[in-house]
């Protein structure tokens, strides 16, 4: 009987304690911030239409009969695809070909230290092995004319690629040479290649605003390889 | 007892927003009520209350509407059990184990001469393991076994910690008469 009493006073109370006053719109709006998204359900017979399609076109892909392939490669792919072997870059060069070679200077940051570089007497030489040249351009002497190294195969060109990157990689990014008589190469350049790369260097007179009038007088020459 | 048309019942179930809050508006004090009369600390009862509605809205569809006080004795319930979690979580040692009291209650109805706010005061300064006892079975009607299984305790414990709480109130009474009569003396 006393419990029941109580129980009706206790349940009695619906209004907050004194002295207790919530933000009711505060606190809902907390509650619709803490209640999580309700997910979209997909329904079951998209994902099975999904799965059909994937299926139907892979068996398709598979089943249907192919197309023959169109040999469209050019002389270059062919060469590569018959694996016939690709000549080393020492072979691509005739040894019957010479070549007007001068000595190279490097010009440093200093301009005496060029001007001195600069008069270097020429230096014939019979070129065997240009490749080597190019590769160790900042040691050994570098072509003096316009030489055009023919190349066949795609891992000729990779490794000519890779000479002229070491070459690059070298300070010595201007050379400049003296071609008061250069030899022309007695023998042409015999072409029996295929497949053919060429690579060209070209030497361009230098623009130095230090001392433009050393540079007249010695006509230096600035190494530009294109490929 | 707040009651609730099956027709806004619906529309709190289909989620619609401006029902929902209505709901939250109406019932929000009578929960706090409940939340903080087991917990007695107005933070806990306040998140009581929140993660209590927030279960209520999550698992609104699972609620079937019989009459017009089913809602409210439903999120009564939800409150009840959200309190007893909180219970549990910050009072592990929830029962008090020994209190010099006297064995049985000197008058019984003294209670009744209580306000209602007066009894909830008192309610709530009582220990844990007390409150809990008295709550559950003076005010959501738990028998012993019904308490023992929901505290994980036994019986006999249920019946003491009730008897405790029901003298330790009996005696707050008293003091308090005993301070009103002296002001009006």
């Amino acid at each position: 009987m006393q419990d029941k009493l109580i129980r009706e006073k206790l349940n009695s109370l619906d209004t907050l304690p004194e002295g207790y006053v919530p933000s009711l719109d505060s606190k809902w709006e907390l509650l619709m911030a803490g209640q999580p998204e309700k997910k979209k359900r997909i329904p079951e017979f998209w994902y099975a239409i999904a799965a059909s399609l994937v299926l139907l076109l892979t068996f398709g892909y598979l089943l249907l009969p192919k197309p023959a392939k169109q040999n469209t490669n050019t002389i270059a792919h062919q060469t590569i695809q018959t694996k016939q072997p690709v000549p080393a870059i020492k072979e691509l060069i005739q040894p019957e070909a010479k070549i007007a070679v001068a000595k190279p200077v490097i010009l440093t940051k200093r301009l005496q230290k060029a001007t001195k570089n600069a008069r270097v007497k020429p230096e014939k030489t019979q070129s065997e092995n240009v490749s080597e040249e190019i590769i160790t351009a900042g040691k050994n002497p570098a072509p003096a004319i316009e030489q055009t190294i023919l190349m066949a195969g795609l891992e000729s060109e990779l490794l000519a690629k890779e000479a002229v990157k070491t070459v690059k990689k070298r300070k010595a990014k201007f050379v400049e040479m003296d071609f008061e008589s250069p030899v022309e190469p007695k023998a042409p350049i015999q072409n029996n290649q295929t497949a053919q790369v060429q690579f060209r260097f070209k030497l361009l007179p230098e623009t130095s605003e230090q001392n433009p009038s050393a540079i007249q007088t010695e006509k230096p020459f600035r190494l530009q390889h294109t490929f | 007892m707040i009651t609730f048309s099956q027709e806004f019942t619906n529309r709190c179930q289909k989620a619609d927003q401006k029902a929902q809050k209505e709901l939250f508006e109406k019932l929000y004090a009578s929960m706090y009520r409940v939340c903080l009369r087991y917990v007695g600390r107005q933070l806990e009862a306040e998140d009581c209350v929140m993660r209590g509605f927030m279960k209520a809205f999550q698992k609104f569809s699972t609620f079937e509407w019989q009459h017009e006080n089913s809602l409210f004795g439903w999120i009564r319930r939800i409150m009840v059990n959200e309190a007893l979690m909180e219970i549990r979580r910050s009072n592990p040692m929830l029962i008090v184990q020994s209190e010099d009291l006297p064995e049985e209650a000197t008058d019984e109805n003294v209670l009744d001469q209580l306000s209602a706010e007066e009894l909830f005061k008192l309610i709530t300064e009582l220990p844990a393991g007390y409150r809990t006892v008295f709550n559950l079975f003076v005010v959501e009607g738990f028998s012993h076994q019904e308490i023992a299984q929901t505290l994980n305790i036994s019986e006999s414990t249920s019946k003491t910690q009730l008897l405790k709480a029901r003298i330790r109130l009996q005696m707050k009474v008293q003091k308090m008469n005993e301070v009103y009569g002296n002001y009006a003396g």
